[in-house]
């Protein structure tokens, strides 16, 4: 028992150390608000973010861990960004490790507030995005944006 | 176990089918085979019936189908003495509709990690056909032919309404 203890935190702390995730930059304002919920909580979530030049090109840079049920980051307005969500978990017993993505483009718009809410429940996943204006008196979810159907303008 | 022994019943059948070159190569000789399958009771067709119109339904498939399962799945497993394996199953949906039908056809291809699919189609063997077609104007009909517990789950969230959430492939 106590072998199984410490080859999973030796495995834990391997996947750590080999993990090359950039800690996401404070950004201010902290526009995007993500609310997170997974069932089982061993499945690790995580928020990436990259920037989107007018060629489509992107530039990583950096993931914040939704280990909290509400986490707040700021994402440049004005600017497209891909904004993606990662949901993983690892098998000891089988050995293997599984990661699965949800991606879409945004582009936050001046003085909006942004509320991300992230599920994985029952081996499903979902993310949605609520924009909301400066006064707080409007609210409407965002369609996902496919970051493959960028256009270079 | 039971649904453990289904799918490798299933993978017998498919496999004696791709053997005799008879494995489906369209939806319509899948549902057949899967209505065959059903007799031998190791395939199973889901029917229910949701309260909302043709039109929002097959708005929901087209929509979640294009986000959840235009994908690929990577995997790699390592064995208890340490041997490692990995490969790729793509997913294509094509969702095909018109005034009074909406149909959704998921295959599956798989590639790497030993995985030989014999006489499957160029975009691998159908793994889900969705049917839905209007019982009243704001009731429709959905049958599901095939799919693993996941991907039911999810067909049924999206037919319905109540969960939009899309499946993990690599739980499969």
């Amino acid at each position: 028992m106590k072998g199984g203890l410490g080859a999973t935190l030796v495995a834990a702390a391997m996947l750590a150390g080999c993990s090359s995730a950039k800690v996401y930059p404070e950004v201010r304002p902290a526009n995007l608000h993500v609310r997170t919920e997974t069932s089982p909580t061993q499945v690790r979530a995580e928020i990436h973010i990259h920037r989107v030049d007018a060629d489509c090109r992107t530039q990583y840079e950096g993931t914040v861990p939704l280990d909290r049920p509400v986490v707040e980051l700021g994402v440049p307005a004005g600017r497209t960004s891909v904004v993606a969500v990662t949901f993983s978990t690892s098998s000891m017993l089988r050995g293997s490790r599984s990661s699965v993505r949800y991606a879409t483009l945004l582009t936050p718009r001046a003085g909006h507030r942004y509320d991300v809410k992230v599920t994985y429940r029952e081996n499903l996943y979902d993310v949605v995005i609520r924009e909301n204006d400066p006064r707080g008196s409007s609210s409407r979810q965002l369609a996902r944006r496919d970051p493959a159907q960028c256009k270079a303008s | 176990m039971f649904q453990h022994k289904s799918r490798l019943m299933l993978t017998g059948v498919a496999l004696v089918l791709a053997g005799c070159n008879m494995a489906p190569k369209n939806a319509d000789e899948f549902r057949q085979a899967t209505r065959d399958g059903v007799r031998l009771g190791v395939a199973s067709v889901e029917t229910f019936e949701v309260d909302r119109s043709l039109r929002d339904v097959s708005s929901a498939l087209q929509r979640k189908a294009s986000e959840c399962l235009n994908v690929s799945v990577n995997w790699r497993a390592t064995n208890t003495y340490g041997n490692t394996r990995g490969g790729v199953h793509t997913y294509k949906p094509t969702f095909v509709a018109n005034a009074s039908k909406a149909e959704l056809h998921v295959q599956r291809k798989r590639s790497g990690g030993g995985d030989v699919d014999v006489g499957a189609p160029p975009d691998g063997f159908y793994d889900v056909v969705v049917d839905a077609t209007p019982v009243t104007p704001k009731r429709t009909r959905i049958e599901i032919y095939q799919g693993d517990k996941l991907m039911r789950t999810a067909l049924r969230g999206w037919a319905t309404g109540s969960n939009l959430g899309c499946p993990d492939l690599t739980k499969r």
